[in-house]
């Protein structure tokens, strides 16, 4: 079965591209495209078609991409969201990874990999690559995102450096009510598989509790409290 | 009769859109593309055939599309240059015209106005 994609862009000889694009590549089929994340709404909200996957523009008039992915990611949170820019700036990647994207592709990116990511965030629920990591990890010096917890320690810093893509993304689900059966289910992966991640986490970050991961993702500002 | 069209635009996904959109009219075909006006000056000097068409990215690193419109327009005055781009302010568009374009799109055009204008370049006469 083709996997279901909804395009906003505002440009409309680049949405009729990047259309021809995803049918050319047979695995998925464009189900309505917009022009700005208002009218991505209203067709979304108007039609019985829901996509699985929405590879959102993030400069767009009326409604930006920013502002879209937060209403699109708490109304349908089954709706997996790719930001889709020519802005390569970290402030860009972090603020629609924060707002709900589950993934950051540059628009200068391979159609290769273009094809990748759609099915990886399809079958996996995200893709992180080294840009959306590292617009997670706060810089060295600066204040963290966390204000009423100061700035981050430099050795957090280094310990966030070391983990991959796949920690970062359990340590963020290990901040959630989730059971640990719940993550390994949210991240497609087995039981097994979260409980190596936990203790790999526990080793790196010299923690010994799911407590200790929590207190580590707050003050690294990997995880935020709204 | 058939026309050769060039592709100059820095991102790849964009670039392959376009090439699909082109090479949905049969009298079309992609002959070059480039990721930046220096990248395609030296590919144009290298082809043996040359485009009729240039499809011309405004924006783009390393050298824009004005720089590579002026260079190109002085040195293979028959080939048609058409700008496209996101930018919509008249200093643009009159800098690319100055600098030798034929046309100016812009890439919220719709893709009829787009291949009409393709097609119309492709007709038009060079003195």
């Amino acid at each position: 079965m083709k996997i279901k994609v909804a395009l906003v862009e505002d440009h409309h000889l680049i949405r009729r591209g990047l259309t021809l694009l995803l049918e050319n590549l047979n695995d998925f089929e464009v189900v309505y495209d917009a022009f700005n994340g208002n009218d991505f709404l209203k067709k979304l909200e108007s039609s019985d078609v829901k996509p699985d996957i929405v590879l959102m523009d993030v400069n767009m008039p009326v409604m930006n991409g920013e502002q879209t992915t937060r209403v699109l990611s708490e109304k349908f949170p089954g709706i997996k969201i790719i930001a889709l820019s020519v802005n390569t700036d970290l402030d860009s990647v972090r603020a629609m990874i924060k707002a709900g994207a589950h993934a950051y592709l540059f628009k200068d990116a391979a159609p290769e990999l273009f094809q990748t990511v759609i099915n990886k965030v399809h079958t996996d629920g995200y893709f992180y690559d080294k840009h959306v990591i590292q617009s997670l990890i706060p810089e060295r010096g600066k204040p963290s995102s966390i204000k009423h917890h100061g700035e981050v320690a430099d050795r957090d810093i280094e310990l966030l450096k070391k983990l991959s893509a796949k920690e970062l993304t359990f340590l963020n689900y290990s901040c959630t009510e989730a059971t640990y059966k719940e993550i390994a289910d949210s991240m497609g992966i087995t039981i097994r598989t979260v409980d190596g991640y936990r203790e790999s986490l526990f080793a790196k970050l010299d923690v010994r509790s799911r407590i200790g991961l929590v207190i580590f993702a707050i003050k690294s500002g990997v995880f935020k409290i709204h | 009769m058939q026309f050769n069209v060039a592709l100059v635009e820095d991102h790849a996904l964009v670039r392959k859109g376009l090439r699909l959109l082109v090479e949905g009219l049969s009298e079309f075909t992609v002959l070059l593309e480039a990721e930046n006006g220096e990248e395609f000056i030296g590919m144009l000097d290298d082809s043996p055939v040359k485009p009729d068409i240039i499809l011309m990215d405004v924006s783009m690193p390393l050298m824009d599309g004005l720089e590579a419109t002026k260079i190109i327009s002085r040195k293979y005055p028959n080939i048609k240059i058409v700008a496209l781009s996101v930018h919509d302010d008249m200093k643009t568009v009159e800098a690319m015209i100055d600098a030798g374009a034929h046309n100016y799109l812009y890439k919220s055009s719709s893709p009829d106005l787009f291949l009409s204008v393709l097609r119309a370049v492709s007709k038009t006469q060079i003195n």
